[in-house]
């Protein structure tokens, strides 16, 4: 993504919140899940770093075939992100605490708050979120809603905010243990994608 | 019987003021009025223009997530409540009706649509570029619309829509550069001037805050309406208390000068004769009566005290009340009617307030004149003596207060002023209208260092274009544009706006449809640009025909917009004046003035107007005061012609005026020794200043019988210059700079024409074989 088309994403995202309302239905955590909850969170924050290389296919309705993208993403305890997309045009994200940058291929760097836009924030910690299991972060941002056992869990985020409903349905992080393995994303156009971690760190 | 038909008519009067009387508070009738289309405009921009509208809303001294939230539970709150046509606080302000309006008429609205857009390499690259977005892991807010708008343009419509240039944001609405305050711009559906439509709207504001759990956040609101309002508190509750400690003052005064319950009361009769008298004489003549006069009504009071206490003092035991009324009642008059023809040359002035004020005055002081002379005579006791005047001649013959070197002093203290102001080379004339306003100017420049962080035009300066019509005038200032982007970025001007920026002219909108592509030649191209990417052509149908829809459009016309945030805002740069369509482009940031000016001057054309919004305010406040002061130098000769009459005798004219001479020679260095500069207020208290003093020489300059009259006259006069010293020094504690100038001026300048007339009277008679008491 050319700078230009970030600049005019971050602003449309400005001019994005408060166009309509999509109400998001709120699943609260059974009882019973909150304690594993609780247990699966105090295992993720043990983690002090994760990740590998990926494949994330996005199957959108304008799409004849899903658009395939493949990188590597590193997760850093307690709160750094990077996802690094291999060809063609190569972008890197970088989260550190509330600073994202974005570098493009030939180098060009640009750096944001993602405290500008809770839609962005909610996006990064959807991902950081659950790898740190900070669920205070989480639950501010999202419903969760685990099930499975601990070593083979889902976790789904349903959106709080309004306007983050916009955007997203729904974020469905697949787990074993500590290891994150498999996000879906829900938009909420019924596009989707799901982003596959090839191996792990680990 | 007199003065029981003067009750009833006082009655009568009062009756009148109370159903028929209606005090106005809206600023306009306090501006000049207007004598070029300029002027004309420059008032309806800061009466009712968008920027007189605008408030601006911080809130602080929370965490930023409380703030945001409270910013966006505000603003929810005050679009829902119709006292607003527009309400940004970083997001999106349009509702769905508006914001499906801009995206049916996207493609005649949009500034990217050309030909080149809709060919095979346009629609290629912007089939790339959302390629591009929906490969980032970042969300774009229109994927929903993304197969009926492939080329982005309902982004590009909202994007000239955007309010803000440079507002940082913090969790999705505006924040100061310092992230602690949330900051929010409303702009009233109410004009500026109406003062109560704008105060309704400020509570609207603060009860939005205390129903969204506004504990702890501090609420802080400016912006001209929110200044109106504040003045107009400060007016009222300063007019109250000042009143009532006046009040207070006098009765002191009053009491230790005649030590009678009975005249305290007596003396108040001809003081509400003359508020009544000048109330009903503003609402008769004007319809209604501004606060301000009601506020500025105390000052006329001050001096109506004064025909009682002549009376008062000249009594004494031994001759009946009627007499000494004759025999002081020449000299009131003559003072009551020199004052009032002072007045007179102000109301017909291009001034409606000033004409109010004039008119009060007249009304006011004849009408207590009238009461002394008439009502009064049948409700003072017989035999009363209030003076002890013997014993008080004694003193004034051996104090020597008047004589030679007292007069003499008197004399070289206003030569000496006049010397002083002779020699000043700078302007002593205020023309600054922010001066004369009751805010103080930290919180200005706050209010102004905002709006620079928001990016909101400051509206100091605009381009006016002129035209027949709405279309034609959007036309023009379209034609500007390419220009005006050079001056952008030469860094002349920060930044430009314009309606056409929101709405282009049907003109520019036919060409953009023109440039549309059939339904066949846009299927050929979006099959060409499609191939070999992962975009399903078939996915775009809606995009077909979202584009054959547009070329059936008519372009969108400012009339069809009404009453939404988008008609508002158009509006606001599109306004008819004079049965002219005026479109205004406002300047932001302008750095370089000189070349603005040569930038205007190149443009050129005829009806391109440029109003610079402070310089402007300030030659109309110049242009209006040089008026004003014609007006008091004619009152002035209208005085002196009037006085020459009364006393048929130049040298008599020339000792009583001499005291007023100098005391507004005194008064004015004084004011300038205090680094005050002269505005219309001043001009109008110095006036107030000339018909006090020419009382006071009056009464110093008659033909007193003996030396008892004499001190008599000295008491009645000690007591008229003790009371009016008082109220005026009252009213120059005032927080209002309007109320604190006449104050001040009346104060000193009446002090000063005291002791001026003390030191020049008349040298009093011997004791001769006058009545004694």
């Amino acid at each position: 993504m050319r700078l230009a088309t970030l600049r005019a994403c971050l602003a449309t995202l400005v001019l994005a919140s408060g166009l309509g309302v999509v109400a998001s239905s709120t699943a609260s955590a059974a009882s019973e899940d909150r304690v594993e909850l609780a247990e699966l969170m105090q295992k993720l924050s043990g983690v002090e770093t994760a990740g590998g290389r990926f494949v994330e296919r996005k199957y959108l309705s304008v799409l004849s075939e899903p658009l395939t993208l493949r990188g590597r993403v590193l997760y850093r305890a307690p709160d750094y992100v990077e996802k690094a997309y291999d060809d063609p045009n190569g972008e890197r994200y970088e989260v550190r605490g509330g600073r994202l940058t974005i570098e493009q291929s030939d180098g060009r760097r640009r750096e944001l708050d993602i405290d500008e836009h809770p839609v962005l924030r909610a996006f990064v910690e959807s991902y950081r979120g659950t790898l740190a299991g900070d669920v205070d972060t989480l639950r501010e941002y999202f419903d969760l809603e685990l099930s499975g056992s601990l070593d083979d869990w889902r976790l789904v985020l349903v959106p709080k905010l309004e306007e983050l409903g916009e955007y997203l349905t729904a974020v469905v992080v697949l787990g074993r243990g500590a290891t994150v393995y498999e996000v879906h994303t829900r938009e909420a156009g019924g596009d989707h994608s799901v982003m596959t971690l090839e191996d792990s760190l680990e | 019987m007199t003065a029981v038909a003067w009750l009833a008519l006082l009655a009568a009067a009062a009756i009148y003021v109370l159903l028929e009387t209606s005090v106005r508070n809206d600023m306009a009738s306090f501006m000049p009025l207007a004598a070029t289309p300029e002027q004309r405009l420059l008032l309806n921009e800061l009466r009712e223009g968008p920027v007189a509208r605008m408030t601006l809303v911080t809130l602080a001294g929370a965490s930023p997530e409380r703030l945001a939230d409270a910013s966006k539970k505000l603003a929810q709150t005050l679009r829902e409540s119709g006292l607003f046509v527009r309400v940004a606080n970083g997001q999106q302000a349009f509702d769905e009706d508006e914001l499906d309006r801009l995206r049916e008429y996207r493609y005649l609205l949009s500034p990217s649509v050309d030909a080149e857009r809709f060919s095979v390499q346009g629609l290629r690259r912007s089939f790339d570029a959302r390629l591009r977005e929906i490969a980032s892991p970042l969300p774009t807010f229109d994927r929903r619309w993304l197969a009926e708008d492939p080329t982005a343009e309902l982004r590009a419509v909202l994007s000239s829509w955007r309010a803000s240039a440079g507002a940082r944001m913090t969790r999705g609405v505006w924040f100061d550069a310092a992230g602690e305050r949330a900051l929010l711009l409303a702009q009233t559906r109410a004009a500026g001037f109406d003062l109560d439509a704008q105060q309704h709207a400020q509570e609207a504001i603060r009860r939005a805050i205390d129903e969204a759990g506004g504990d702890g956040i501090v609420l802080t609101m400016s912006g001209p309406g929110v200044f109106a309002v504040t003045s107009r508190d400060i007016i009222r509750s300063d007019t109250r208390r000042l009143t009532i400690l006046a009040a207070i003052v006098v009765t002191a005064i009053l009491l230790a000068g005649y030590r009678s319950l009975r005249l305290l009361l007596i003396g108040g009769l001809p003081l509400a004769s003359a508020a009544l008298a000048g109330i009903a004489a503003v609402s008769l003549m004007f319809g209604a009566i501004h606060g301000i006069v009601l506020a500025f009504g105390v000052t006329v009071i001050g001096v109506a005290i004064d025909y009682p206490i002549h009376l008062f003092s000249h009594l004494h035991a031994g001759e009946p009340v009627r007499r000494t009324l004759d025999a002081i009642w020449p000299t009131i008059r003559l003072g009551a009617v020199t004052t009032a023809v002072g007045y007179l040359a102000m109301t017909d002035g291009d001034f409606p307030g000033l004409a109010q004020f004039a008119t009060f005055a007249i009304a006011g002081l004849l009408a207590a004149a009238a009461c002394t002379r008439w009502a009064l005579v049948g409700l003072l006791p017989a035999e009363y003596a209030p003076v002890h005047a013997s014993r008080l001649a004694a003193w004034y013959a051996r104090s020597r207060i008047a004589g030679r070197t007292p007069a003499a002093l008197a004399l070289v203290v206003g030569g000496a002023s006049l010397v002083y102001l002779a020699a000043g080379d700078d302007t002593v004339w205020q023309d600054d209208i922010a001066a004369m306003s009751p805010i103080p100017e930290v919180v200005m420049a706050r209010d102004r260092s905002l709006h620079a962080e928001l990016g909101v035009p400051d509206t100091n300066h605009l381009l006016m274009i002129r035209a027949p019509d709405a279309q034609s005038a959007l036309r023009a200032s379209e034609d500007l544009v390419e220009s005006l982007d050079r001056l952008v970025a030469d860094g002349i001007v920060t930044r430009f706006d314009l309606a056409a920026r929101y709405l282009p002219s049907a003109r520019t909108q036919l060409e953009r449809r023109a440039s549309l592509p059939t339904s066949e030649r846009l299927a050929a191209d979006l099959a060409q640009a499609l191939e070999g990417t992962p975009f399903d052509a078939h996915a775009f149908a809606p995009f077909r025909a979202a584009v054959a829809e547009a070329r059936t459009l008519e372009p969108l016309l400012p009339e069809e917009l009404g009453d939404s945030a988008l008609g508002a805002r158009v509006r606001s740069a599109l306004l008819e004046v004079d049965g002219e369509s005026v479109a205004l482009i406002t300047l932001s940031g302008v750095r370089d003035a000189e070349a603005l000016a040569e930038w205007i001057r190149r443009q050129a054309p005829e009806n391109l107007g440029f109003l610079d919004l402070k310089r402007e305010t300030t030659s109309l406040l110049r242009d209006f005061r040089e008026h004003a002061f014609a007006r008091v130098a004619v009152g002035v000769l209208a005085i002196v012609a009037i006085l020459w009459l009364g006393l048929r005798s130049l040298g008599r004219t020339a000792r009583v005026l001499l005291p007023g001479l100098v005391a507004i020679l005194v008064d004015v260095a004084v004011l300038r020794l205090t680094g005050e500069r002269l505005s219309l207020f001043h001009l109008v208290s110095l006036l107030l200043v000339v018909g006090i003093s020419i009382d006071y020489g009056l009464f110093f300059n008659r033909d007193d019988r003996d030396a008892q009259m004499r001190a008599r006259t000295f008491h009645g006069l000690v007591i008229c210059a003790l009371t009016t010293v008082s109220v005026f020094a009252i009213l120059a504690s005032s927080e209002l700079p309007v109320l604190d100038a006449i104050g001040t001026t009346v104060a000193v300048g009446v002090a000063v024409s005291f002791l001026a007339a003390l030191a020049l009277a008349r040298p009093a008679p011997r004791d001769g074989p006058g009545e004694r008491p």
